[in-house]
């Protein structure tokens, strides 16, 4: 044997070392949470608060990239189409499910359902509350609707945009009561609570954590909560359905992963959710921003987004049907 | 007021522990690098350090996100001189006469003048924030649709001085701004316009993509016009610091910047871009020559520099006070008080003076450690402008290209980055101004927004315009500065025709 050939032996020997390391113990490398709405909102402190803890399950840790477009409908394909070998995760959440009844609604297709994805566990399930200015003459949800009623078209509301979770309970208020309430949207979170906050907007259904810090600093006051019981925190405060009004709303926050991730790592995504769930930390950061952890497994999850899917189509057909009259 | 004082005693005391020292060094530091590199914003910066920050006392995590945001505001300086490329969004109105001021050999004295207009603008707007915090957030809140209208109107009335040129094809410009803005999902219906279903337009027209197209691309793409050989000069230390002069008239800009800034920086959204814009056209205003802007005037680098650093002191204040982000950046700035345990809000400065205080107090020695960093930095890169230009010119394509990909990992940015490349060159050919153009796309969507969210909670009626004593203000001062534009030429061509 010649030179050349011991040369070429030798780099064949050298590369298959490589060829050897196919097996490797899921995660070997960072996994990336797609955050499909902006920064700073309820998703992203969850998100970054769960990231935050990862490592210390996985070994591995988690990184929150934010990629935002059509009020989430972007980042959800993404994750939709991610390739599924458990390192492109991505937020779930209930607006994301009206995204899809909206397209379908409007006679397209939707570029994702809730088909493509496998969903690995619950975060939170937050019900708003209904805000109104400290100043503002109502003070009691009673004495609110009867002016809202006795006075058509001249209130309005905001929101954190189209669709958007500060949006679909007071939709479902309206449509509940026969409300006739302007709707004035605004590109998040942040720009409603100002509008409210100056009283350019009369009222807003906004979420507990976000709220709490405005409402003992005596800028904002709350009227009733659209939560099944009182929440934690709001005590005083009565839900709808204890007024006697059949209006109900929740917003959950969890992690799915894309359709056809394989099955070892689906089940230890879940485990891992239902650790970082129950970690100090985690929920700490949760609970000082006013909310509650509400871990529920996929399964729970799973139906819960069932039932949540047809609320939701019927609020969202009510609504296009009442835009149409 | 005195407690004002007590506090920032308080957050000096706090922010000079060698341990905070350290960590604003490393924010600034990381913002200066997130800023020069075009494209990524402080946004990146602030979201890929966050998880860093976890096992940092809230303080101190805080004190180093906000370096990374006001260090970029110090950065994205330097690659609009140099390259005529917006390294950050505000710095967009940088280019026009700092680059200029560069191809004539004096990038230096606008590097300079830049990071010193900063540092002022910066530590000005702090001063601000600590004296005036609390009465402040309130005037912010009052800030409504109407307002922001009445606002959006008063600056698109600045479009008009920013360009230059003839009248009608700034016009041009701004009608093609404004159209570009409308693409995209509507905020008020939901509705997705002009996007022929391509799906990545459905959030509209990026305006970094544009800004860097339109100027950086377009810039290397006129280049190859010229000789590929430019003459490098090799910089003296004269050369690298301002003249005398120049120090002179940068005075008036850096100090009117300074309050204009401050006081743009308090409205949510896109106040820095704003400010730079409303600086550049008040000292076009003001000056005694107004046709040399764009061809390389100090008061064009001056103003706008210290604007939106001022600008980034006020937009701190309904983050700090009322707990409302004004931004992306502070949005995530807030999370990440959040994730330590922190609650921002109206409370913040009573339930935890320290981070209040603390974090201010930062934001003023930022100012200085900027300073610090930049200023040695002048010499280093006005030597890379020695780079022969068939080498740098590759090299720009590149970190466009990068910078653009690393904010939304889109290809479709990219397409819209070299297209706008292709129409500035156009445009540019036929001596057609693209400030404006950029100017209406940002304020464009602004614009028709407020206005439609303000009839909407008016019911239709006009008078939402007319309801408070900002909005009535505001409108006053367009109608008169509009009214102004018409009268002057026509006095001018009064006087000239009695002289004869």
């Amino acid at each position: 044997m010649n030179r050349r050939v011991l040369l070429f032996l030798f780099v064949v020997l050298l590369l298959v070392p490589s060829a050897l390391v196919r097996a490797e113990e899921y995660p070997a490398r960072p996994i990336t949470l797609i955050n499909p709405l902006p920064p700073g909102g309820t998703l992203d402190l969850q998100g970054r608060a769960f990231a935050a803890v990862v490592e210390k399950y996985l070994g591995k840790p988690m990184v929150v990239v934010n990629k935002i477009g059509a009020a989430g409908a972007v980042g959800s394909l993404t994750v939709a189409q991610a390739k599924p070998d458990g390192y492109t995760l991505g937020l779930g959440w209930s607006a994301q499910t009206a995204l899809i009844i909206n397209e379908i609604i409007e006679g397209r297709k939707p570029s994702f359902t809730t088909d493509d994805f496998i969903v690995l566990g619950r975060f939170t399930d937050s019900s708003p509350v209904f805000l109104v200015p400290f100043n503002s003459p109502w003070k009691t949800m009673k004495q609110a609707l009867e002016d809202i009623k006795a006075h058509p078209n001249t209130y309005s509301f905001s929101s954190g945009g189209i669709q958007s979770i500060s949006h679909l309970p007071m939709e479902a208020l309206i449509v509940e009561m026969g409300l006739k309430l302007r709707h004035v949207p605004f590109q998040g979170g942040g720009p409603a609570f100002t509008a409210l906050i100056g009283g350019h907007v009369q009222c807003s259904a906004q979420y507990p954590g976000t709220s709490l810090p405005k409402i003992k600093a005596k800028q904002l006051r709350v009227l009733a909560s659209f939560s099944e019981s009182r929440l934690k925190n709001y005590e005083e405060v009565p839900t709808f359905k204890e007024l006697g009004y059949n209006v109900f709303h929740s917003s959950w926050v969890g992690m799915v992963a894309p359709k056809g991730t394989p099955a070892p790592i689906v089940e230890r995504l879940r485990t891992l959710v239902k650790q970082v769930t129950s970690d100090p930390v985690f929920v700490d950061v949760i609970e000082k921003a006013g909310d509650e952890v509400d871990y529920a497994d996929a399964e729970t999850t799973r139906k819960a987004w069932g039932t949540e899917y047809e609320r939701l189509q019927k609020l969202l057909s009510r609504m296009e049907k009442e835009k149409k009259q | 007021m005195i407690d004002a004082f007590i506090g920032m005693g308080q957050g000096f005391l706090i922010a000079l522990t060698p341990q905070n020292l350290y960590y604003c060094f490393i924010g600034c530091l990381f913002g200066t690098i997130v800023g020069v590199l075009p494209g990524i914003g402080p946004l990146a910066g602030i979201s890929l350090l966050l998880p860093a920050t976890f096992g940092m006392p809230p303080v101190s995590a805080l004190i180093m996100l906000a370096g990374i945001y006001y260090g970029a505001m110090y950065g994205g300086s330097t690659t609009s001189i140099l390259m005529n490329i917006p390294g950050e969004a505000a710095s967009v109105v940088t280019c026009i006469d700092g680059y200029q001021m560069a191809r004539k050999g004096r990038a230096g004295a606008a590097l300079f003048i830049s990071a010193w207009g900063s540092f002022i603008g910066g530590n000005l707007s702090v001063l601000g924030i600590a004296l005036l915090a609390p009465a402040l957030a309130d005037f912010a809140v009052k800030f409504g649709p109407a307002e922001m209208f009445a606002i959006m109107v008063l600056a698109m009335m600045l479009v008009g001085y920013v360009g230059s040129g003839s009248v009608l094809k700034t016009m041009c410009m701004v009608v093609l701004g404004l159209f570009l803005g409308t693409i995209g999902m509507d905020t008020m219906t939901g509705y997705l316009r002009m996007t022929y279903g391509v799906k990545e337009l459905a959030d509209g027209i990026g305006f970094i993509p544009v800004a860097m197209g339109l100027f950086g691309i377009a810039e290397i793409l006129s280049s190859t016009q010229d000789t590929l050989v430019r003459e490098v000069l090799k910089p003296k230390l004269r050369e690298l610091l301002p003249n005398r002069e120049e120090l002179r008239r940068s005075l008036g800009p850096i100090c009117r910047g300074s309050v204009l800034g401050f006081f743009i920086g308090l409205l949510p959204g896109a106040a820095h871009i704003i400010a730079g814009f409303a600086s550049y056209a008040l000292e076009k205003k003001l000056a005694v020559r107004p046709e040399e802007f764009g061809s390389g005037r100090i008061e064009g680098v001056a103003g706008p520099e210290t604007a939106n650093n001022a600008a980034t002191g006020g937009a701190m204040i309904p983050f700090l006070s009322l707990g409302i982000p004004s931004g992306p950046a502070t949005a995530v700035m807030m999370i990440a008080l959040l994730i330590h345990g922190i609650k921002p809000g109206p409370l913040l400065i009573q339930e935890n003076p320290e981070v209040f205080w603390g974090v201010i107090a930062s934001m003023y020695i930022g100012n200085v450690v900027l300073l610090i960093l930049n200023l040695p930095l002048v010499g280093l890169f006005v030597n890379l402008l020695r780079i022969p230009f068939r080498l740098l010119f590759p090299i720009i394509l590149t970190i466009c290209l990068i910078g653009v990909y690393s904010v939304n990992a889109s290809p479709a940015e990219l397409w819209i980055m070299l297209i706008s490349g292709l129409v500035g060159f156009v445009l540019r050919r036929f001596q057609f101004d693209v400030a404006p153009l950029i100017l209406a796309l940002i304020i464009g969507p602004m614009m028709e927004l407020a206005f439609r969210q303000s009839l909407m909670m008016s019911g239709g009626s006009f008078t939402v315009f007319f309801g408070s004593p900002i909005s009535v203000t505001l409108i006053l001062l367009s109608v008169l500065l509009f009214l102004g534009s018409l009268v002057r030429p026509l006095l001018a061509a009064r006087s000239k025709k009695t002289h004869h």
